[in-house]
C-alpha cells in the first residue's frame, strides 16, 4: 500500500514536471520565434532588393539637356538627375532606329538577334525581356508607354501591367491617345499623353511601393509630330537656332527627298517644339522622382532615364535618326541611385550601349544574366568600380522602308573613331575622327591619317560582321 | 484638247522649238541644284541658310508648280495636247529621276522605281500635276475666249483632271493625315521587296 502511495505521488511530481518543462518549452520556442521574425525582418529590410525606374523616351538628342550646356533649354529634373546621380557622356545605340533600338533595351540583344531589324520586321513573341526575367526574380512589373514594335500587339510575359498604344503603328499621338490597358482598349479623351503615363506610373509606384518593383516607363516624347502640350508650345517661340549645324535651314529636308518640306513645315519652327517637347518630358521625369522622395523609398531606388536614338537636326542636311553619324548614335543616359551611387555628380566617360540596360537590372537585382545577351553591366562602373566594359562597338542598321532610303550599315565606333561601311550599295565607306570632328564632315578614307588607322577598324568590323551573319 | 494651233492662231512649230520653254525652266532647275550643292562649302552660317533657303524655295515652286507656266506657253505656242502635257511633267520627272538616283544607292533598282513612282510624295507630285494641268487648261481658253467667243472654257477634260488631283490629294496626303495611304503603300513594299 505505501508502495503504491509513493508510486502515485512519484507520478504526480514527474506529471507536474513535465507540464513545467512542455510551459517552459511553449514559451521558449514563442520567444525565439519573436527573435527569429523580429531579427529576420531586420536582415530582410537590409537586403531588399532595389527598385527600378527606368524612363525611356524617344529621339531624345543626347545633348539636348540644361546640363549638356545647350544655350536654352530647360530640363532641371533631369539636371537634377545628373547632379544627384551618374551621367554617361559616352552612351549609343547599337542601331538608330526606333523599333530595333526598343527591342535591344529590353532584351539586351542586337537588332540581328532579336530579330526587329527595322520599322517593319516583327517582334517575335518568343523574345524574352529584362521584365520577364526581373518576375521570375520576384519583382512587380509594369511596362507603361511606347511599345512601339512591328507585328501585332505583343503578348508580352512577365508584367503585372501592360499599358500601351493602339497597335496601328504603335506610334501613338500627343492628345487624346487611345490605350491598351491590360488588353482592354480604352479611349483618352482630354488627355495629354506624357501626363496621362506618368500618372498611370505613379499609380504604379504607389501600389507596389512595399514590394521590389520594375517600373519601364516609355514616352512618346519628343518624337514627330512634334506637338507640345498647349502651355509649352510657344515656350521657345522667341530663341534662335544659331547653335545647330549651318544645314538646319527651313527646307533643309530636301537634302532627304522632302519636296514639301520646308512648305508644309518649317524647320526651325519645329526644332522649337522639339525643345518644348524636352522640357515637357522633363517635367514628367520630374513628377516620377518627386513621388519616390514622397514616398521615402527614392534612396533604394534606381532611376534610368535613357533615349532610343540620338535625332539629326541639320546635321550633314538631315532631319532624321538613320544615317551612322554621331547624332544620330549618341543617346542621353543618366543614373540616378542614391544607395549605389558612391559620388554623385559624377561623369563617366566609359562607353555604354543600349544592351547594356538589360544586364544591368539583372545584376542589380541579383539575377543572373543570360549568355545570349549582347551587353555587359554596368552596375560596377555605376558603383564606383575602375572597369572598361569595351574600347569600341559595333552599330548595325538595316534598310527600311523606302521614304527612308538609308542603305544597310555597319559600323565601329571606337573612342577616337567611327568606321562606316554601306551594304549593296554604290556608297563608300567613310571614316571620321570623332575628337577632332564631332560633327563628321571630314571623310578621312584615302587621307594619310585615315590610312594609319583603317586596317585595325576594318579587321574590328570583319569581325563583328563574322558574328553578326552567325547570329 | 487638241485643236490649240487653229484656236490660238499660231502657226505650228518645230517640235525643238515647242520644247523651248520646257528646256529652259528644266535648265533653270538643273542649275538651282547646281547651286544649292555649291553653296555647302559657304562658312558663314547665316549668308548659307538665306541662299539655301531662297534655292529651295525656287526648286519647291518649279517642282510643285512649274506645269502652270509651261503648259500655257507651249498652249499658246501651239503645241499639241500631247506635248503640252509632257512638257507640264519635264520638271517633276526631272525630280523623280533624281531622287531615282539618290534612292538607289541604298536600294535595288526595282525597289527605287517603287519609291519613285509610288510613294506618297513622289506620287502627289505627280498626281498634282494632272489637277495643274486642268486648272493650265482652263485659264488658257479663258484667255483664248477673247478671241475666240465660240470655245467652250468648261468641258469634261479638264473638270475630271482636278477631281482626279483633288481625290489623289485626299488619298495620300490627307486620309487620316497621309497615314493610311502610307500604310497601305509599306504592306506592298513588303510583300514585294521583304
Amino acid at each position: 500500500m505505501k508502495q503504491f502511495c509513493l508510486n502515485k505521488r512519484q507520478k504526480i511530481i514527474q506529471k507536474k514536471a513535465i507540464r513545467i518543462l512542455s510551459m517552459k518549452l511553449i514559451i521558449t520556442l514563442i520567444l525565439s520565434s519573436i527573435a527569429f521574425i523580429f531579427f529576420s525582418s531586420i536582415v530582410q529590410a537590409e537586403i531588399k532588393k532595389p527598385n527600378i525606374v527606368f524612363i525611356l523616351s524617344d529621339d531624345h538628342r543626347w545633348n539636348h539637356m540644361g546640363f549638356m550646356d545647350h544655350p536654352w533649354i530647360q530640363t532641371p529634373n533631369m539636371d537634377r538627375m545628373a547632379k544627384e546621380g551618374m551621367v554617361f557622356n559616352n552612351a549609343f545605340c547599337t542601331t538608330s532606329l526606333c523599333s530595333p533600338s526598343r527591342a535591344s533595351f529590353v532584351t539586351g540583344q542586337y537588332a540581328h538577334k532579336h530579330g526587329v531589324k527595322n520599322n517593319i520586321t516583327p517582334w517575335n513573341n518568343k523574345n524574352v525581356t529584362v521584365l520577364e526575367l526581373l518576375k521570375k526574380g520576384g519583382y512587380k512589373t509594369a511596362f507603361i508607354g511606347k511599345w512601339h514594335m512591328p507585328g501585332h500587339f505583343p503578348k508580352l510575359r512577365g508584367v503585372d501591367r501592360f499599358i500601351s498604344f493602339t497597335a496601328k503603328t504603335g506610334q501613338g499621338q500627343y492628345f487624346d491617345c487611345p490605350l491598351i490597358i491590360d488588353g482592354v482598349e480604352t479611349q483618352r479623351k482630354g488627355k495629354y499623353i506624357g501626363e496621362d503615363l506618368t500618372d498611370f506610373a505613379i499609380e504604379f509606384i504607389n501600389k507596389e511601393k512595399d514590394n521590389p518593383f520594375c517600373l519601364y516607363l516609355a514616352h512618346k516624347a519628343p518624337h514627330g509630330p512634334f506637338k507640345p502640350p498647349p502651355e509649352l508650345k510657344d515656350f521657345y517661340e522667341d530663341k534662335n537656332i544659331d547653335h545647330l549645324p549651318k544645314w538646319a535651314h527651313r527646307y533643309a529636308g530636301m537634302c532627304d527627298g522632302e519636296i514639301y518640306g520646308g512648305v508644309l513645315w518649317n524647320a526651325e519652327a519645329q526644332y522649337k517644339r522639339y525643345c518644348s517637347l524636352i522640357t515637357s518630358l522633363d517635367q514628367q521625369v520630374g513628377r516620377v522622382i518627386d513621388e519616390l522622395d514622397r514616398l521615402g523609398i527614392a534612396e533604394n531606388t534606381i532611376v534610368i532615364y535613357s533615349t532610343d536614338n540620338g535625332f539629326f537636326f541639320g546635321d550633314k542636311g538631315h532631319f532624321d535618326k538613320r544615317w551612322a553619324y554621331e547624332a544620330s548614335l549618341r543617346i542621353p543616359f543618366i543614373v540616378k541611385y542614391p544607395a549605389g551611387i558612391k559620388d554623385p555628380g559624377n561623369q563617366s566617360e566609359k562607353m555604354v550601349l543600349n544592351v547594356d540596360l538589360a544586364p544591368t537590372l539583372l545584376d542589380l537585382a541579383g539575377i543572373s544574366v543570360p549568355d545570349y545577351m549582347d551587353g555587359k553591366s554596368i552596375l560596377p562602373i555605376i558603383e564606383g568600380q575602375s572597369v572598361t566594359l569595351r574600347d569600341n562597338f559595333h552599330y548595325e542598321f538595316f534598310k527600311d522602308f523606302p521614304p527612308y532610303t538609308v542603305p544597310g550599315i555597319d559600323a565601329v565606333r571606337t573612342g577616337e573613331f567611327l568606321y562606316i561601311e554601306y551594304n549593296e550599295s554604290r556608297m563608300k565607306p567613310e571614316l571620321y575622327n570623332i575628337l577632332k570632328d564631332p560633327e563628321n564632315i571630314n571623310n578621312l578614307m584615302e587621307t594619310p591619317e585615315g590610312a594609319k588607322v583603317l586596317p585595325g577598324l576594318e579587321i574590328q568590323l570583319e569581325e563583328y560582321k563574322r558574328r553578326k551573319s552567325h547570329g | 484638247m487638241d485643236n490649240t494651233g487653229s484656236l490660238t492662231g499660231v502657226s505650228k512649230k518645230t517640235v525643238f522649238c515647242l520644247f523651248i520653254p520646257a528646256g529652259i525652266v528644266l535648265c533653270f532647275w538643273i542649275i538651282l541644284n547646281l547651286a544649292y550643292n555649291l553653296i555647302g562649302t559657304i562658312d558663314d552660317v547665316s549668308l548659307y541658310r538665306t541662299l539655301a533657303a531662297s534655292i529651295c524655295a525656287l526648286l519647291f515652286a518649279i517642282n510643285g508648280f512649274g506645269s502652270l507656266l509651261i503648259y500655257p506657253i507651249m498652249y499658246f505656242n501651239g503645241a499639241s495636247f500631247k506635248f503640252r502635257v509632257l512638257g507640264a511633267y519635264i520638271v517633276p520627272l526631272a525630280w523623280c529621276l533624281k531622287e531615282f538616283y539618290r534612292v538607289t544607292s541604298g536600294v535595288t533598282f526595282l525597289e527605287g522605281l517603287f519609291f519613285t513612282f509610288f510613294t506618297s510624295i513622289q506620287l502627289w507630285l505627280l498626281m498634282g500635276q494632272v489637277g495643274l494641268i486642268g486648272i493650265s487648261e482652263l485659264m488658257c481658253r479663258a484667255i483664248v475666249k477673247r478671241k475666240n467667243p465660240f470655245i467652250k472654257i468648261v468641258t469634261p477634260g479638264p473638270i475630271i483632271a482636278i477631281l482626279i488631283s483633288l481625290a489623289a490629294t485626299y488619298f495620300i496626303v490627307l486620309w487620316h493625315g497621309g497615314l493610311n495611304f502610307h500604310l497601305m503603300i509599306k504592306m506592298i513594299y513588303v510583300k514585294l521587296f521583304l
